[in-house]
């Protein structure tokens, strides 16, 4: 129990350490050279902007909606990717036809549609989540595709000699085998989604953290610009922390190295 | 005989593969003109291809985009080599001194979930409207994935060739420039690849937040006009900076690491 509780520390201690060196660090400089608070904003003044926005409850709704229109995207986005690589790898006219354009598609940079989503969609939060289901779908797309492809060609032939059909080999193989890597590619998909979503509120301009990092920048507010920025590190963070966790848990045979799936 | 009959099959189902694709891509572009000429869909949600071409024909023959277009390349590809660089040197060193390594990694893995982009208008504040805070929000958002693959990279030596180089008292120099950079130089790669897709999405989100210049400013104004075969043209030259800087980069992975590339 010690011996763990010592390794524990031994792994967070540093990081731990640097972050607060980073902070006193930040305080002494900002002291030292008089640095004016519109170039730098002390610690202390970006906890106190961030505390009062959380009481007056004004940033909590930019922070609720932002979080919930990335992650409503986001499972839009992911759920499309799946089905599409499903129906890419099942069907051969699919894909002759279909994974053309979807490679096409692909070597479009999504944060380039941001202005077109908003003249298609317009002002509402309909666009934002339209823009974060398009920033997240691609991820997992590519993933999936190269993963469900990639699957042991002797229990191909061993279940097509059982006689068992396409949907149950889906089902018990490729999606088996691929799981890693599309899980791989849905935690890329979480992160690009939250930054379509950042962009896209930069852009729709009326609600969210994105709207106020920029209206903060605007008017020199930077206690509230590193505070929503804070915010948005926190949500990331927690987010990806959550899908790794996930992750661990359905596949919970990846975490005894090499002992395979005995588990 | 066998193997001229595979080679055979395999040249024509490559044909059938490229006829396929050309097929759908036809498809699209008559189901394009179907929209646009016959069942009246408005301009401003798809422009027709006559005016796609006229726009294209003014932007790229008559030269509106030239400047626009050289503004986003200067400002990507100085960005680019700037966080490189700096990326690959922090990375490095950081490996090089094991009590940085254990502070830092960690956190440098943490901020892999935050969206960097998220910085941009507080780089505006910093740097103004001009080319140096495109470049700088590049040069920062390419730096930690560049970053984290030199990382990785130095610390995929095999430990059995490390033992050796230290048992035979080579010097730092002799070990790095032997064993940690060709390691390394796989995984920078990769890390490149990355860092060219973020590095295109901060320059643009960077001219959608304030500029006068660039294909991301192009498109953000044009949609205020609803301009969308214009706001097209830039997307479609912004796909092709891409697609162009990912295949160069691979082009240059399979020379320079040609022993590491799969097929």
């Amino acid at each position: 129990m010690r011996a763990s509780v010592s390794r524990h520390f031994k792994r967070s201690g540093p990081p731990i350490v640097t972050i607060i060196a980073v902070i006193v660090l930040w305080s002494v400089m900002i002291d030292v050279w008089k640095i004016p608070a519109y170039l730098l904003p002390t610690p202390g003044s970006v906890f106190s902007s961030l505390g009062d926005g959380l009481m007056s409850s004004s940033l909590w709704m930019h922070w609720v909606t932002t979080v919930k229109n990335w992650l409503l995207g986001y499972v839009i986005g992911t759920t499309a990717a799946l089905l599409v690589a499903i129906l890419v790898v099942q069907f051969k006219l699919v894909e002759l036809f279909l994974l053309p354009l979807i490679l096409a598609l692909q070597s479009v940079p999504k944060i380039a549609l941001a202005p077109l989503v908003f003249v298609w969609i317009g002002f509402g939060e309909s666009s934002i989540v339209t823009m974060a289901a398009l920033t997240s779908y691609f991820p997992t797309l590519i993933n999936s595709l190269q993963a469900l492809r990639n699957y042991d060609s002797d229990l191909s032939d061993l279940y097509q000699s059982l006689g068992a059909g396409r949907l149950r080999f889906l089902r018990d193989v490729k999606l088996f085998s691929a799981a890693p890597q599309i899980f791989a590619g849905m935690e890329i998909g979480l992160l690009f989604g939250l930054i379509g979503t950042v962009v896209m509120e930069f852009i729709v301009a009326s609600k969210g953290l994105g709207y106020v990092i920029q209206s903060s920048a605007n008017s020199a507010d930077l206690p509230l610009n590193f505070g929503a920025i804070l915010l948005l590190a926190v949500s990331g963070i927690t987010c990806s922390a959550i899908l790794r966790f996930a992750r661990r848990t359905i596949l919970f045979w990846e975490n005894s190295n090499g002992r395979g799936k005995s588990v | 005989m066998g193997e001229v009959k595979v080679s055979n099959s395999r040249s024509s189902q490559r044909t059938l593969t490229v006829l396929a694709a050309l097929f759908s891509f036809g498809m699209v572009l008559v189901a394009w003109h179907a929209a646009t000429a016959w069942f009246g869909v408005p301009n401003y949600i798809l422009p027709s291809l006559r005016e796609l071409y006229d726009s294209a024909w003014y932007g790229l023959v008559d030269g509106v985009l030239h400047e626009h277009i050289r503004f986003t390349l200067t400002a990507t590809i100085v960005g680019l080599a700037a966080g490189t660089v700096l990326g690959f040197l922090v990375g490095v060193l950081v490996t090089e001194i094991p009590i940085l390594e254990r502070a830092i990694y960690p956190i440098v893995i943490a901020i892999q979930s935050i969206p960097k982009v998220a910085l941009a208008p507080l780089i505006i504040v910093y740097f103004g409207f001009g080319i140096e805070s495109k470049i700088f929000t590049v040069a920062l958002l390419v730096f930690f994935p560049i970053f984290i693959n030199t990382m990785t990279g130095m610390r995929s030596v095999d430990s059995e060739m490390r033992d050796l180089f230290r048992t035979l008292s080579a010097g730092w120099l002799y070990t790095f420039m032997t064993i940690k950079l060709p390691s390394a130089l796989h995984s920078l790669f990769n890390g490149l690849k990355i860092a060219v897709i973020v590095g295109i999405i901060g320059c643009i989100t960077s001219e959608y937040i304030a500029s006068t210049k660039g294909l991301g400013f192009i498109i953000k104004a044009r949609s205020g006009e609803l301009d969308v075969s214009m706001m097209f043209v830039c997307i479609f030259i912004l796909s092709i900076i891409g697609a162009g800087a990912i295949y160069s980069i691979e082009a240059l992975q399979r020379k320079v690491v040609f022993w590491s590339v799969q097929e």
